[in-house]
């Protein structure tokens, strides 16, 4: 077998902080203490205050096991995120679902924690969906693994993938494998005005001719589309796709690709607006939207049309109702200029239904008994 | 065969008479089952050798109806298996003696195709293949695709997460399910997911796909649809060594190149294959591989021209293209009846389902291999390479003594190689009755635990398909696999049921 198949990044031991945790939480299981999870605390802005014993996964690196030829890595939660994206590029691959980093120092298990996915979700898949395996504490102090580092497994439930988005309030996360992509030989961007009220339906357009498109946003009127592959497929695509929207009377452009992981970052200046900001998830063509809309409300459209950053001043149930009337939900992703008050009184996620709340309910109970992992975090009931 | 039933004490309170009467006001008189000459049909699944008469058979045509039903069997203590196209290579829609079968196969509708979103909205018993069909005219189609697609329900495919030959690029059912309805054992009707992309709260709609339908019923299915490739190309490489073959799968993978397809058939399954359909295979090679690569001309033309050198550093012995949309079917033919094929060449056959990281292919192999001499069994392997997902098909003759309980055994120490290896005792038939000792062997006793706890989170009373999916820590005990740290089961505080 040649050499760069089995280049196996095993690294040493010395971070491995596995016996510590695992000795933090079983001593707060038999205490009922509660625990305050968190890797290095980027993402801890979208979540409720945590309160009680902090317990930190940051110092818990480095690459457990990196075959790139297999197309997954598993690797300690604590590793640094832009360390992880290096060594992966370094071998040509990537996490294909563009996770948001935030701050320099946004941690793997921070990552998968939020679930958070860039603008490549609707065509390349979101967090969970590359995530293969994990190793967690559960409430009980236990040390489990579920999954693995093969691609297809259904052996048992699959707790890895719900482990995803869960805030560290069912299980700490020690260790996750995820599946990797190759990253594509080339990608190229192109923007050119449009109507809001188009975009959706342009890019259902594009899709169906075939473009191999893996991102698509629109803001300030203008609509962005990303397109990646071989070179040769590339190159023709974008191309043809030039073609056709020219032929259509729009003018477009080059963009630098460089767009897209400021989009994801939340650098452009789009988002430096003072109202606070909601992430509004919605079906991909949702008409009827902008009727909600107020003058100094401001939006960006990503994922094709499913998701709207909407800076908006609009009391937060209003924003709720008419996002669930069209079949979405509405988190509170920054406060922004609210007042303190106002903000710690507002769910920041979308409300559960009760019959939902109760199987919540039953699962962490099934996870974490005496409900000590990061309690409160998501909803005060869990 | 005789089957080890774990015993979930599950204590029913009524008698079938009474049942009958309740339920015959519930459902039509046709859509009751319950005389053993009508349940004779539903007495297994796919995996045959094992059978067991139900105490009836349900077959309702509303989600009113499933709720009513789940209702009664919640009240009594009835245990519930769904069923879908009873296809289940793994037992799990089984019936069990003192419950009742719960058929999906009337609500087989599609409500609705949404060209704008790309989904399709389709009741649970609809088949997999006939979502594609219907959306063929508009140039889209449903990605996951078993070989049993022309009769498994999308229903089923949820419970089993079922993958399929494109997979490899498109993902497994979950990566292509948007939303659920499902109705759990209270007889509460609960959506999970949306629409919409995401959903807020944990991950129930991952946590469903290959819960062998231990937590809930589903009743309705928002699939996702992609829309299809504008070309298609198969290349078909031959070797004349097995190992060179996988290799040269890995060294396509490594190389960036994810295609569509990748399928790897050894050369009693390419002889058997051949013999059936006429594929034009090469019946001298010990290993093809079909492998397919589509999206525009330009990125199909580019890949063909990345693949050739691999290939043939890979050591393949011929490549030959399919010339056309005809002879790319063909090719695909053989693959697709390979085990029907096979059923040509042997009285039965065992087909294992277990899953190792691709580099481990030469090892599994030789170890298949060596299994095969010391038990005196044919094996015969077909293989999702790309996903590293193994089907080995055991042949045996169920008329010999014991041949069967020697087969099964062989089929166990396949697996256990394969966790050893790093990999999974299933990949995607499920665990249903068939791989409840092994799941000793992959997990612990805490990790069991962790499993019996999330199923009760949603069956407090335990009645959805019980006794499959996920062992009691006592039969792991007697298989004598449990995990057991320092000698203590773990929560010793909490009853064993
Ligand atoms: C020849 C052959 C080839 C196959 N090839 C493949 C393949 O390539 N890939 C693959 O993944 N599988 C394959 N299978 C296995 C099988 O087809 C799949 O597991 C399929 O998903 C089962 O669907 P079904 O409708 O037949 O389900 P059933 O066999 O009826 O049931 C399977 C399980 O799902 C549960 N279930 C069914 N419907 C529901 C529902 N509505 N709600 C809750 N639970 C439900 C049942 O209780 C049972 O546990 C193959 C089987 C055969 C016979």
């Amino acid at each position: 077998m040649s050499s760069h198949i089995q280049k196996n990044h095993t690294h040493n031991n010395k971070n491995d902080q596995t016996d510590k945790l695992v000795r933090q939480v079983q001593t707060a299981y038999q205490n009922r203490q509660a625990l305050a999870i968190q890797g290095n605390g980027s993402k801890l802005f979208l979540i409720h205050h945590l309160p009680g014993q902090r317990l930190s996964t940051a110092s818990h690196q480095g690459i457990v096991n990196y075959l790139p030829s297999e197309l997954t890595i598993t690797v300690r939660s604590g590793t640094l995120l832009s360390d992880l994206k290096k060594v992966l590029a370094e071998n040509g691959q990537m996490l294909a679902f563009e996770p948001p980093e935030f701050s320099a120092n946004a941690t793997i298990g921070g990552t998968i924690a939020a679930g958070l996915s860039g603008s490549s979700r609707p065509f390349t898949g979101s967090a969970r969906d590359f995530v293969l395996g994990c190793k967690i504490i559960n409430g009980r102090g236990e040390l489990l693994q579920f999954g693995g580092e093969v691609i297809k497994n259904v052996a048992g439930y699959d707790l890895s993938r719900l482990m995803t988005g869960s805030y560290g309030s069912l299980g700490i996360i020690l260790e996750v494998s995820l599946k990797l992509l190759p990253l594509p030989a080339r990608e190229q961007s192109i923007s050119f005005s449009l109507q809001l009220n188009q975009f959706a339906h342009q890019v259902q357009r594009l899709l169906i001719a075939g473009y191999p498109i893996t991102a698509a946003c629109y803001s300030r009127e203008e609509a962005y589309i990303r397109l990646a592959g071989s070179n040769k497929g590339v190159e023709f695509s974008y191309r043809e796709m030039s073609q056709t929207l020219a032929q259509q009377k729009f003018q477009p452009q080059e963009v630098n690709n460089s767009f897209w992981s400021e989009l994801n970052e939340q650098q452009l200046s789009f988002f430096n607006q003072t109202q606070p900001l909601w992430r509004l998830s919605l079906p991909r063509k949702t008409e009827n939207f902008e009727r909600y809309i107020s003058a100094e409300d401001k939006q960006l459209i990503d994922w094709g049309g499913a998701l709207r950053w909407f800076y908006s001043n609009q009391p937060a149930d209003k924003i709720r109702s008419y996002t669930q009337s069209l079949g979405g939900h509405a988190q509170l992703f920054r406060g922004n200029n609210m007042d303190s008050e106002e903000l710690k009184s507002i769910p920041k996620q979308e409300p559960l239904t009760a019959a939902l709340m109760k199987i919540h309910q039953q699962i962490k109970r099934a996870m974490d008994p005496h409900f000590i992992l990061n309690h409160g975090c998501l909803y005060p009931e869990l | 065969m005789p089957l080890k039933i774990d015993d979930w004490g599950i204590k029913t309170q009524i008698s079938k008479h009474e049942l009958v009467q309740i339920f015959s006001k519930i459902v039509a008189t046709d859509s009751l089952l319950f005389d053993s000459e009508n349940l004779k049909p539903y007495e297994c699944d796919g995996l045959s050798v094992y059978r067991q008469l139900p105490l009836m058979v349900l077959l309702p045509d509303t989600i009113e109806q499933i709720q009513q039903i789940i209702r009664v069997c919640f009240k009594y203590q009835i245990p519930v298996v769904s069923r879908g196209a009873g296809t289940s290579l793994s037992g799990g829609a089984l019936p069990l003696e003192n419950g009742i079968v719960l058929s999906l196969a009337k609500l087989n509708k599609i409500i609705e195709i949404d060209r704008d979103n790309l989904t399709a909205r389709v009741q649970p018993g609809v088949r997999n293949l006939a979502i594609s069909e219907a959306v063929n005219d508009h140039a889209l189609y449903y990605a996951p695709d078993p070989s049993s697609q022309i009769a498994c329900s999308i229903g089923g495919n949820v419970a089993e997460n079922a993958g399929g030959v494109h997979c490899l690029k498109y993902g497994l059912t979950v990566h292509n399910v948007l939303q659920l309805k499902v109705i759990t054992m209270d007889g509460e009707l609960i959506e999970i997911g949306s629409e919409a992309l995401d959903s807020p709260g944990y991950d129930l709609l991952a946590l469903m796909h290959g819960s062998e339908g231990m937590l809930g019923v589903v009743v309705e299915v928002l699939v996702k649809l992609r829309v299809k490739p504008k070309v298609i190309k198969v290349l078909m490489a031959s070797f004349d060594q097995v190992n060179s073959a996988g290799e040269t799968v890995s060294e396509i993978i490594s190389r960036g190149i994810i295609p569509a397809g990748l399928e790897l058939m050894d050369k009693s399954a390419i002889k058997a294959a051949e013999d059936f359909i006429h594929a034009g295979y090469p019946v001298d090679a010990a290993a093809i591989l079909l492998c397919e690569i589509d999206g525009s001309l330009a990125e199909v033309d580019a890949q063909i021209e990345q693949l050739q050198p691999i290939f043939k550093l890979g050591g393949a012995i011929e490549v030959q293209i399919a010339l056309n949309e005809q002879q790319r079917k063909t090719f695909w033919a053989g693959r697709k009846a390979a085990f029907p094929a096979v059923g040509r060449l042997s009285p039965d056959y065992y087909c294992m389902d277990g899953t190792i990281p691709r580099f481990q292919l030469g090892k599994i192999l030789d170890r298949i291999h060596d299994l095969s001499d010391e038990y005196a069994l044919a094996v015969v392997n077909v293989f999702h390479a790309g996903d590293g997902n193994l089907h080995p098909l055991i042949l045996y003759n169920a008329n010999n003594p014991g041949e069967l309980e020697k087969t099964e055994k062989m089929g166990g120490e396949i697996l256990a190689a394969c966790v050893e290896l790093g990999g999974t005792i299933t990949g995607e038939h499920g665990v249903g009755v068939e791989k409840l000792d092994q799941m000793c062997i992959q997990f612990n006793a805490a990790e069991l635990q962790q499993f019996l706890d999330i199923k009760t989170a949603f069956d407090r009373k335990n009645l959805l398909n019980p006794g499959k999916g996920i062992p009691l820590l006592h039969r792991c005990a007697e298989f004598g696999a449990l995990h057991v740290h320092h000698g203590q089961l773990p929560h010793p505080e909490l009853e064993r049921f």
